[in-house]
């Protein structure tokens, strides 16, 4: 209790401080004749449980406070050359971040079977690795040329939330999410080779490749018992207390460590044509590349699941021993290559209040799946390929809420934006498992749909922002999030939130039970 | 006798050289005869009474204890300001110096322009050009000063004419100033400007293009380093001949990295915690045809015409500068309406230099009438890249919320006017990718 005390003073002071003590400063740091230009961000963010089953509460948390992290972002460019005709610079993002959950909550770390497993909590809790380096590549650019060669993040997307064509790079959520984080936290860098050329065409077409020679980085799934995971399973139940970690753990791992490596055949490929025709600013992208997300093959891991996992529990529960968990060394997971084609296209409509509208959409050719009997994944049977499409539109808009924009917003309009998502997989058939991709479908369905929104407004001269957003899908599931931020000058930003889960739908229940409190505080240069 | 013809010879080479004078002047001076071109701010009586009074205020430094004696030369806000700065939490007061008035010519290409175009200028029934993209320099060099509707109207059209050296480049630094608590949120950017029409320092004049399909007026393009949200975030807008087309605007978003279509018709929006409307950008941007004009009068104020940025003292949180330096002229002053009965403002009162036609001062009341705002520009003379010439340009604003006690200040460090080359590639969707990161 007292280090719950001494905690949350220490975060209550350092807000006082910062909130009254606020000064100019310089926002970049530019070196050696601005030669080098230096930009970041620091930010400790935190979640506060508020639902939390008490079963779960008294075995694994001592506090509500299940995800507590400091992370920074370090921007750098290198302005190697820079002249009239052409301009060569070096861009470097790199990233740290330390969560701290399970460092202060021993309850979460301690014990046979821990909320986070031992062997993923270090992996998952601080940067390792490659993981420090997000963005690092050469930018040359002369005359209608563009060439940028190294680790890169790309955005080919228009809408917000949904990755609807936006799939060059995988991403990592095990500490954040789209839409709360910005990219270079969600998405993590490939070595790329990619160019631009502007060319003079009717319809300033603009012309984009990219080619990524076989460096392979699956998505980064969240890890059992942490805040954006699946929840750890209670102790009381005679199967799990002599085991390490859960299924979850255990299938994740696998998929993790049956991912290729980089190798030439896992190459990728990106096209994309953008142009301006009929006021309507539209691109066209083609993508042929490897799956971020595993696909279970059902006849290595069944048999491997059950001898390496599901015995092991068996003998826990008989002998009372703990037991080490093992792997096999064949594969059980793949990650097939598919391809997509898309397109986005974005306008601004007169005759509907001048307000912005964007598309987005997509058709996945051979976009592998599991099957499992009545689309149950723990009755896996086999892998199949199927075509898919898919939509996002969006319309965005600004309001004058009478005299209240005028009295307490400084006529800052209310900022309003709405998207519906659509997507559907062709030859559909019942036992194909998708309700746990996370693509918002209910279970045997071959459709899904969505609606999200957000809603901002801006107080008394953008020192402070109320923000409204979530998203609603028809099989019950929704997110709300109402966020509150105060930003006192030119570096700090303090953000709180109230991020609420819910679903109606057993097979498809995301985040359901894991409503907090977000307190986020920011400082940028 | 040889006295005689010494003196006749002197006054006969005194002659000669003034006709010589005048003839290497012609350009100038003839035009300004024909046309009374360039305006000068004060008739050569007014002049001398200005002089007069100069002999006592020039070089004084005008502050919280002097101010009441030369108020009448203020906006009534602004000489609150510094009689009571305790208002802007500034118990320390403000101050500023008066200089002599220094006449300003505009350059030889906006007089020969002028020259050339104003007798094709096609107006309709009520005073809207119809032949915009065929013409440039002031298309009424002489307003109707009797006819206070059409002569409002021809002072706004010069204004809008004044294309500020047809290419400018200036380096923005913009805090929006909370100044009870003493905070400030800056931004910083560098802007350019290229008009594509009405040019007349540059070449190619009066079009920067043989053939313009799109219509384009004038280009604008910026570059964000603060606030440290948006660095790195660049924006450009394409303003089009067609009064009634809104504007196109595109901007790459660093943080979500994206080229994001923008709406740009929501003109009365406030920009990013600043008293500022979209509109209010050099004190007025947007179509004439918006509002109706009345021109109003004369009106001698105190205005900052040789305003070197460097001089202005300030520090943070403060909510104007000390050391503003301002000389006396006789504005122009237009009452400005708009046309939108829903408009945020209820009216604006402009106060115009008649040499350079920029707005110097404005004062903006409410929809109930009520004063509201009041907002000043800071201007200076840069040497052309081009021609050489000096070019008056915008080099400050300050922006103050008399209703809310609000302020914030525009300081613009002149880059370039008058520039040979501002690429137009500035204002395309693939500039805006590339120097994305």
């Amino acid at each position: 209790m007292k280090r719950k005390i001494l905690f949350l003073s220490a975060i209550i002071l350092a807000f006082i401080v910062s909130a009254t003590g606020v000064r100019q400063v310089m926002a970049e740091v530019r070196l050696a004749d601005d030669k080098i230009i230096l930009n970041g961000t620091i930010k400790q963010t935190m979640y506060i449980r508020t639902q939390m089953n008490s079963t779960e509460y008294k075995e694994y948390h001592k506090t509500h406070v299940d995800y507590n992290r400091f992370s920074a972002l370090l921007k750098a460019q290198f302005k190697i050359k820079d002249c009239q005709e052409e301009s060569i610079n070096f861009i470097t993002a790199l990233k740290y971040w330390y969560e701290l959950a399970p460092v202060y909550d021993p309850k979460m770390r301690n014990g046979m079977s821990p909320a986070v497993p031992e062997r993923d909590r270090n992996w998952y809790s601080r940067t390792k690795d490659r993981d420090y380096v997000s963005e690092a590549y050469i930018d040359y650019i002369r005359g209608p040329w563009n060439i940028r060669f190294g680790q890169q993040i790309v955005v080919w997307g228009e809408t917000d939330i949904k990755r609807t064509v936006d799939i060059i790079n995988p991403i990592d959520v095990r500490l954040g999410s789209p839409g709360v984080d910005a990219w270079e936290e969600i998405k993590m860098g490939l070595f790329m080779l990619r160019g631009t050329y502007q060319t003079q065409l009717p319809g300033s077409l603009l012309l984009e490749a990219l080619y990524i020679p076989g460096d392979f980085r699956p998505a980064r799934l969240p890890v059992e018992g942490t805040h954006y995971g699946p929840n750890p399973v209670p102790n009381k139940d005679g199967f799990y207390p002599y085991m390490p970690y859960g299924v979850t753990t255990w299938l994740f791992d696998k998929a993790r460590m049956d991912a290729p490596g980089w190798e030439l055949k896992n190459y990728e490929i990106g096209l994309r044509v953008r142009g301006f025709s009929y006021n309507i600013d539209w691109t066209l992208l083609y993508y042929n590349g490897l799956y971020d997300a595993p696909i279970a093959i059902a006849d290595k891991l069944n048999p491997a699941f059950t001898s390496d996992y599901i015995l092991k529990g068996v003998v826990g529960s008989i002998t009372k021993t703990p037991q080490h968990l093992t792997f096999p060394d064949e594969k059980c997971y793949q990650y097939p290559r598919y391809s997509m084609i898309g397109g986005t296209a974005q306008t601004v409509v007169p005759k509907l209040h001048d307000s912005v509208w964007r598309l987005e959409w997509f058709y996945n050719h051979n976009e592998p799946y599991n099957r499992g009997t009545n689309a149950d994944s723990s009755k896996l049977y086999d892998t199949v390929k199927r075509d898919g499409c898919g939509m996002g539109l969006n319309y965005g808009d600004k309001f004058t809420l009478g005299n209240f924009t005028h009295k307490f917003c400084q006529d800052k309009m209310l900022d309003v934006s709405i998207t519906l998502f659509y997507e559907k997989v062709f030859h559909w058939d019942d036992d194909i498992i998708i309700s746990e991709s996370g693509r918002g479908h209910r279970r045997g369905a071959s459709h899904s749909s969505e609606i999200a929104w957000s809603a901002q407004q801006f107080f008394f001269n953008q020192q402070f922002m109320a923000m409204f957003m979530g998203s609603y899908n028809p099989i019950g599931k929704y997110f709300i999030c109402p966020i509150f931020s105060y930003v006192p000058g030119n570096h700090w930003r303090w953000e709180l939130g109230f991020p609420t889960y819910g679903s109606r739908t057993p097979s498809n229940k995301g985040l359901h039970d894991k409503d907090s409190v977000l307190l986020r505080a920011r400082y940028e240069f | 006798m040889s006295l005689r013809r010494f003196q006749t010879n002197g006054a006969m080479l005194c002659l000669t050289l003034s006709v010589l004078a005048v003839l290497l002047a012609t350009p100038v001076v003839v035009c300004a005869e024909q046309l009374n071109f360039p305006l000068a701010a004060f008739s050569d009586e007014e002049l001398a009474k200005v002089r007069d009074w100069e002999k006592t205020w020039a070089g004084k430094k005008i502050d919280q204890n002097n101010v009441d004696q030369i108020k009448e030369f203020l906006p009534e806000s602004y000489a609150g300001v510094y009689k009571k700065p305790e208002v802007w939490f500034e118990p320390k007061g403000f101050w500023f110096t008066i200089v002599p008035y220094k006449r300003y010519i505009e350059t030889k290409g906006m007089i020969e322009a002028t020259n050339k175009y104003h007798t094709q200028v096609k107006v309709d029934a009520s005073d809207i050009i119809q032949n915009y993209a065929d013409i440039a320099g002031m298309p009424f060099p002489n307003p109707d000063f009797a006819n206070p509707a059409k002569g409002g109207q021809q002072i706004a059209w010069n204004y809008d004419f004044n294309t500020h050296g047809d290419a400018y480049h200036w380096f923005r630094t913009g805090p929006a100033l909370e100044v009870k608590q003493k905070t400030e949120r800056v931004s910083d950017s560098d802007m350019y400007e290229l008009y594509y029409v009405s040019r007349v320092d540059v070449d190619p004049k009066p079009n920067l293009m043989a053939s313009n399909p799109k219509g384009i007026r004038r280009g604008y393009y910026l570059h964000m380093y603060k606030p440290p949200e948006f660095i790195h975030t660049s924006m450009f807008n394409l303003r089009y001949l067609d009064y009634s087309k809104s504007d196109d605007g595109y901007m790459w978003y660093s943080q979500f990295r994206r080229i994001r279509r923008v709406s740009t018709a929501q003109r009365t929006d406030s920009i990013d915690g600043s008293d500022l409307i979209y509109d209010d950008e050099y004190l007025w941007d947007g179509a004439i045809p918006r509002n109706t004009y009345k021109y109003i009068g004369r009106k001698d104020l105190l205005c900052s015409r040789q305003m070197d940025i460097k001089k202005l003292e300030r520090v943070s949180g403060q909510g104007m500068p000390n050391g503003i330096i301002r000389e006396r002229l006789n504005t122009l002053v237009v009452e400005v309406v708009s046309k939108d009965k829903n408009y945020i403002y209820g009216k604006r009162v402009w106060y115009i230099d008649p040499e350079s036609y920029y707005i110097q001062w404005t004062d903006i009341y409410d929809q109930l009438g009520r004063f509201w705002k009041c907002f000043e520009n800071w201007t200076n003379q840069y040497p052309e890249q081009t021609t050489g010439e000096m070019k008056k340009v915008i080099v400050g604003t300050e922006f103050m919320d008399f209703q809310r006690i609000h302020c914030g200040i525009s300081i613009q460090e002149c880059k370039g006017v008058g520039l040979k080359e501002i690429d137009q590639k500035n204002f395309t969707i693939d500039n805006l990718q590339k120097g994305g990161y």
